[in-house]
């Protein structure tokens, strides 16, 4: 494949969205290895593609829906000052926290799953969906161990869903991490990185979890 | 090896082994790790006082690294992957992309170009980007993989052009 070829042809776009034959793949492969201009023109499309994913930087649309405009409105009227307004503000999230603190302060049933290490052909672990404490239990490779882990689990597409600081287990011992809101139906990746210091780390383990609704 | 040659070899070959890493693997993290080990295998290639033959198949020669490469962490995904495998000094042996992937002034143009498209063809878009599956957008949403990806071109354009304009040197040549 030529320049001209892979810029009548929409290459680029082919190429990203898995269009090629693998021929073809192969092709604009060895070409834009020597092609700055396609390999530029790739690197475009990969990052547009990295940052949808990470999803816009906006405020929450929760703000709205607490009024939040009618009481930006009264706040502004001359008589009333800003210290009030601030402990408007505080009593809404106090309350808040104060109901989830005592949701979670109750004895809660914890369910417990020892994942399975992801092979490319086998099923994914099944988890129940939605459920609040789910704890996930990972044996981790014998070969080596790490003072500190992380767990990071993706959604589907692709995207961080949350990251969980472990420590390390005791020697032997399987490595736990506890869901405390639930997992969403859902195909979702869990890679737990080995720390080896705060500069470098290394994947660890790598499990596949579908997290089904529950009748 | 000369360390600026290196360095050159380094910037020049950064960019496409990232990509073709990237798309084989689906995963931008195993693309950072397939680059760095690409580059560490092949800089261990000629450190070692190995040559090639023909020079202008270095291209190719560097590519058929990045296969094996990408090929073996296909099949093996749960091992851990050692990244420095040279005895080197740790300084040298990083190699860093020089730009981030992901950054809130990339996330808000791309946001802003994507909200830019329409409503229609901005979620369409932000859709199959996020990873949702062509073929039934295409089914669902009426539209032809054609559509797609003149879409997907307007977007990639429309985002290179955002991004030159704040980095006009252009990408991986920029240092954050």
């Amino acid at each position: 494949m030529d320049h001209s070829e892979a810029a009548n042809s929409q290459a680029v776009e082919r190429y990203l969205l898995g269009e090629m034959t693998e021929p073809e793949a192969e092709a604009f492969e060895e070409h834009f290895f020597e092609c700055r201009i396609c390999t530029e023109e790739l690197t475009f499309g990969s990052l547009l593609e990295e940052n949808a994913r990470a999803g816009p930087v906006t405020a929450p649309a929760t703000v709205d829906r607490l009024g939040w405009s009618a009481i930006r409105a009264w706040w502004r009227r001359p008589a009333f000052a800003a210290p009030a307004f601030a402990a408007l503000a505080l009593a809404i999230v106090a309350g808040h926290q104060a109901r989830e603190l005592a949701r979670l302060s109750q004895p809660q049933a914890s369910a417990f799953y020892v994942l399975k290490t992801v092979r490319a052909e086998g099923p994914a672990n099944v988890i129940p969906a939605n459920r609040d404490f789910v704890t996930l239990n990972v044996d981790l490779p014998p070969d080596e161990s790490f003072p500190r882990y992380r767990c990071d689990v993706y959604g589907a597409s692709g995207r961080l869903a949350f990251s969980v600081p472990v420590p390390a287990p005791a020697a032997g011992a399987s490595l736990s991490m506890v869901v405390p809101k639930g997992l969403a139906p859902g195909e979702y990746e869990l890679r737990v990185f080995g720390l080896h210091d705060s500069q470098s780390e290394s994947v660890a383990a790598h499990y596949r979890i579908t997290a089904v609704k529950q009748p | 090896m000369d360390p600026a040659i290196e360095s050159h070899f380094i910037a020049y070959f950064k960019l496409p082994v990232w990509n073709m890493a990237r798309q084989r693997l689906r995963s931008r993290d195993w693309a950072e790790d397939a680059l760095q080990e690409t580059l560490m295998r092949v800089l261990r290639y000629f450190r070692s006082g190995k040559g090639l033959d023909t020079p202008e198949r270095l291209p190719a020669f560097v590519l058929s690294f990045c296969r094996n490469i990408t090929r073996e962490m296909l099949k093996d995904l749960s091992r851990s992957r050692q990244v420095n495998e040279l005895n080197a000094d740790p300084v040298d042996s990083r190699v860093d992309l020089e730009f981030e992937v992901v950054s809130m002034e990339q996330r808000e143009m791309v946001h802003t170009i994507l909200s830019g498209l329409g409503e229609k063809d901005g979620k369409l878009l932000r859709a199959l980007l996020e990873g949702a599956e062509k073929e039934e957008l295409c089914e669902r949403l009426g539209v032809t993989s054609n559509y797609l990806r003149v879409l997907l071109f307007r977007a990639r354009k429309q985002f290179q052009r955002a991004y030159l304009k704040h980095r006009p040197k252009g990408v991986g040549s920029t240092k954050r």
